[in-house]
């Protein structure tokens, strides 16, 4: 209890708290607003805020019921329209609620620099109040989008008499547009640093959590050049743009979703996704410690070796991609050429299933097994040669001590070479691009391979930023289990 | 004395006439053009690139930057270069109805429609000059093979498939051979199914789509697509036709690997540069009862520029600068007779005998199409749909689908895509 009012008085404590009020202040700021209605002024002394969205919100219930009546709308649009003041109700409510969530966060914050302490009840409370916060925050927006889209779709086949209501609302024929502020952004990362920290363990977090600010400036630089703008893109995954014109970007709410988990082309190109990664993975390490261990014991030409295991990696995907596009044709193939000349048949490589997803595999194995080369040569060169000789002496044979004393002396390798293989493996794209345009049909596309498509070929950008985002959880998650397991075994040797 | 002068005075003004009306306005300063076309014809690339270096050399004022990508599609590459902030200023017009939804290309100045005759328009305004009207797809044939067996031109579709038959029974050659490594190569096949099945059927099967009174799991549809997945099912394709491009079918042709091939007119040229000595046919594909619905006819294909190179005061004066040039006489028949493009204009040309033979069969259809995938209005299909088609195809071809298969899930997607793009309920559509 002491070390805590030590830590509490300690002056990177106070700057922690300071930081900390200062986020949430960003947030709240915006949270006032959340929801502010773009594009538009509204009347009435109406400021987009949670109190005034639900007057808003009672505006249009009244107007609804002769609304409908009145304007023609046809059957898709109606039961919308009907649920628009709900909607923005619910918005309004999200919004208030979080504003107070928030200001709870902001007083304990506050109430901390005056010497406060929360103890142990704190610890989970901010991370608690900061998902309740984000929860809300994401149930008002997207209410709001949906209510917005409703006016735009209403407004668009009505004319006249929808305007009506919105004239009530706001001034101008413009629709209402949700704005996200990038304060409100900067709030949220701050909410969650702050919450981080919290979950950090006891004992080491007085170094950890002052070791923290180290990190701050690349991640503040990391946040506004990749986090914030992969956040922001979230968004496109909920709506129809193609990608070029505005009046495409409809909120669609997740029909998109919904469309990419019912459709064959997205299975197939999941399991083709993980097809790759695990066999790439497995085999890459295999060959790839086969190669170091070679290029280890070889007593002559070590370094042509090596170089010559190292080439393929230097090799951009697209060349290798052409290079073996031009060696498997079919009709021209060297590959086949050869096959020829040695009274075998000619063999379809990459025209039809599976052998098409095997040679891929094949060219990634080919082109990339010298990268892991060389990070198992490097742990394989800096096992101390007493070790090798002490298991000599108590007579292991070489069997016994690949096994038993270098493969062990190998885990941290495993690790990131495990790693780096299910990222890659996941993220294949430029090999397929080349070597079969995904085909045929769609039998060898990626999910990568199918987000460039979709998004750039087919302009459904929206549709491309949802799959973007399932392949997010599908690596975070992958990605997790591993890393949990292989960190496990490291511990135990 | 007064008749004298009065004479003297006409004659300086009518010598004065072609010199007023050679006076070219033209950039007030250098000024750098940046270039997109489609890459995927070999012979497209060789005349494109002849036009650049002539427009250069004749101003050079004017430097064009030819940005196309090497590896992409058409409308990837353009989107691609969209999304990075580089769309282009002038380009081969294509997916028209798109880019002018999207605003980013500018409506043509009225004096380049008149270098052309009928310039079709969208939603009453023109934002591409058309270059061409396309002649009929038909195959391609070995001459002196046929010949030499005997084989006759088909005018039915059942002696189409005899004559596959025969050649396959013959075993000297592939009767067929596909381009199908390049997806777009697909659509020569295709369309010339489709036009002579589906909207020889129902002339209105897209709209139908979109207002669910058809669908693409209906008999005539599933009719059409097996007999043309019969063609790979049966083995009359050239085996290894997933790993051949367009770009080889010709030297297929003319070294005897196949007797054989679906394309558009350009392949003249094409086959021609392969082997000049090479004797080769043509013929169009008739449908089951003898009629002759083919591809063909005046398309919102040409030049378009962006709105930016408008706003330009010097792009926009090198961009209708770029467009006369490619619509004058001597560039224009280059361009019509290598590419075997018809005119959209009066100029009178020779095309040979294999594209005279085109025109006539075209004059004697019993119907004329736009290819599916340029058409516009309540016929435009959602951009994304052309493509998903010809991997379905390609998906048949391979055996990796059943027809069945394939259909429901081409109606599926076209459900998916018709929520958010669908010209009869004017849904993705913006109205101005």
């Amino acid at each position: 209890m002491q070390s805590d009012k030590k830590k509490t008085g300690s002056w990177q404590h106070a700057v922690r708290l300071a930081l900390s009020m200062l986020l949430v202040m960003c947030f709240l700021m915006p949270m006032f607003t959340i929801g502010a209605w773009k594009n538009v002024t509204l009347k009435n002394g109406l400021k987009g805020n949670g109190i005034t969205m639900l007057s808003a919100a009672q505006t249009i219930d009244t107007q609804l019921s002769s609304i409908v009546r009145k304007a023609k709308l046809n059957e898709g649009l109606t039961s919308p329209v009907a649920d628009a003041g709900a909607r923005l109700r619910v918005t309004g409510f999200a919004t208030m609620a979080g504003l107070i969530a928030s200001a709870v966060m902001f007083l304990m914050c506050f109430a901390e620099t005056l010497g406060v302490n929360f103890a142990r009840k704190r610890k989970m409370l901010f991370p608690i109040l900061a998902a309740v916060v984000v929860v809300l925050m994401a149930l008002g927006m997207w209410n709001f989008m949906s209510f917005a889209q409703t006016i735009r779709d209403a407004a668009a086949v009505t004319d006249e008499a929808f305007a009506k209501i919105t004239n009530k609302l706001y001034q101008g024929d413009a629709v209402p547009e949700m704005k996200i502020s990038v304060w409100a952004v900067l709030g949220i990362l701050g909410m969650l640093a702050m919450a981080a920290l919290q979950l950090l363990p006891e004992k080491k977090g007085a170094m950890s959590k002052s070791l923290l600010w180290f990190v701050l400036p690349a991640l503040t630089m990391y946040s506004c050049f990749v986090i914030f703008p992969a956040l922001s893109s979230v968004y496109l995954g909920f709506t129809s743009y193609d990608g070029i014109t505005e009046a495409s970007m409809r909120f669609i709410g997740l029909d998109n979703y919904k469309n990419i988990f019912a459709s064959a082309r997205f299975h197939s190109a999941t399991f083709n996704t993980i097809c790759i990664a695990a066999v790439f993975t497995v085999f890459v390490n295999v060959i790839a410690l086969m190669l170091a261990v070679a290029v280890d014991k070889v007593r002559w030409g070590k370094n042509i070796f090596r170089s010559a295991f190292y080439l393929p990696v230097l090799i951009s995907g697209i060349i290798a991609g052409f290079i073996w596009r031009i060696m498997f044709n079919y009709s021209f193939g060297v590959v086949n050429f050869v096959f020829n000349m040695l009274g075998m048949e000619s063999v379809k490589f990459i025209d039809t299933m599976p052998n098409a997803l095997l040679s891929i595999i094949f060219v990634l194995l080919w082109k990339n097994a010298g990268y892991y080369m060389v990070i198992y040569l490097a742990a394989l060169q800096s096992i101390s040669p007493d070790l090798l000789e002490a298991a000599s002496i108590d007579g292991a044979n070489s069997r016994q001590t690949f096994f038993h004393v270098t493969l062990p002396m190998l885990a941290g390798s495993f690790t990131i070479n495990l790693t780096l293989a299910l990222i890659n493996g996941l993220k294949v794209y430029d090999e397929i691009a080349i070597l079969t345009d995904g085909g045929p049909g769609f039998s060898t596309e990626t999910i990568t391979y199918m987000i460039y498509k979709v998004a750039f070929g087919e302009m459904r950008q929206g549709y491309g930023t949802a799959m973007a985002v399932i392949l997010f959880f599908i690596i975070l998650v992958l990605g997790g289990v591993q890393s949990t397991m292989l960190r496990k075994r490291e511990v135990q040797v | 004395m007064k008749r004298m002068i009065a004479l003297l005075t006409a004659l300086l003004l009518l010598a004065a006439i072609p010199a007023m009306a050679e006076e070219q306005v033209l950039p007030s300063d250098d000024v750098t053009l940046t270039f997109f076309a489609g890459n995927g014809d070999v012979k497209f690339n060789e005349v494109v690139e002849t036009l650049i270096a002539g427009f250069e050399e004749e101003y050079p004022m004017i430097d064009v930057v030819n940005v196309t990508p090497t590896s992409s599609s058409f409308s990837e590459g353009l989107k691609s270069l969209d999304a990075v902030g580089e769309f282009p200023d002038i380009m081969e017009a294509r997916d028209v109805p798109m880019w002018a939804r999207a605003g980013k290309i500018a409506e043509v100045d009225p004096e380049l429609l008149q270098l052309v005759n009928n310039a079709p328009n969208y939603n009453g305004k023109y934002y591409c000059v058309p270059t061409k009207s396309d002649a009929p797809l038909g195959f391609f044939y070995n001459k002196a093979y046929f010949t030499e067996k005997g084989f006759e031109e088909p005018k039915t579709y059942q002696e189409f498939i005899d004559l596959c038959e025969a050649i396959k029974a013959d075993g000297k050659m592939a009767p067929i051979v596909v381009g199908a490594a390049d997806i777009w190569h697909m659509g020569f096949s295709w369309m010339t199914w489709y036009i002579n099945y589906v909207t020889h059927t129902d002339p209105d099967f897209i709209t139908h789509l979109y207002t669910g009174e058809a669908k693409w799991t209906d008999e005539y549809v599933v009719e059409c697509f097996t007999k043309y997945a019969d063609i790979y099912k049966k083995g009359y394709v050239e085996e290894g036709f997933m790993s051949t491009s367009d770009s080889q079918i010709a030297s297929f042709l003319v070294t005897g690997k196949a007797a054989m091939f679906i394309s558009g007119a350009h392949m003249v040229a094409n086959i021609k540069d392969a082997d000049p000595s090479f004797e080769f046919g043509w013929f169009p594909l008739y449908n089951k009862n003898g009629e002759l619905n083919t591809w063909g006819g005046p398309s919102l294909n040409g030049w378009m520029y962006s709105v930016d190179c408008q706003a330009d005061e010097d792009k926009n004066i090198a961009a209708k600068l770029w467009i006369e040039f490619c619509l004058r006489e001597d560039n224009y028949s280059n361009y019509l007779t290598t590419m075997s493009f018809l005119p959209v204009n009066d100029i009178q040309l020779d095309f040979g005998e294999h594209v005279n033979d085109m025109i006539s069969v075209q004059k004697a259809a019993d119907s004329v199409e736009v290819g599916w995938n340029s058409q516009w209005g309540a016929k435009e299909i959602p951009t994304a749909f052309r493509n998903f088609a010809y991997k379905i195809a390609q998906e048949w071809a391979t055996g990796t689908k059943t027809i069945e298969q394939g259909l429901q899930e081409m109606q599926t997607e076209w459900d998916v895509e018709s929520q958010t793009f669908n010209p009869v309920t004017g849904v993705g559509i913006v109205t101005e």
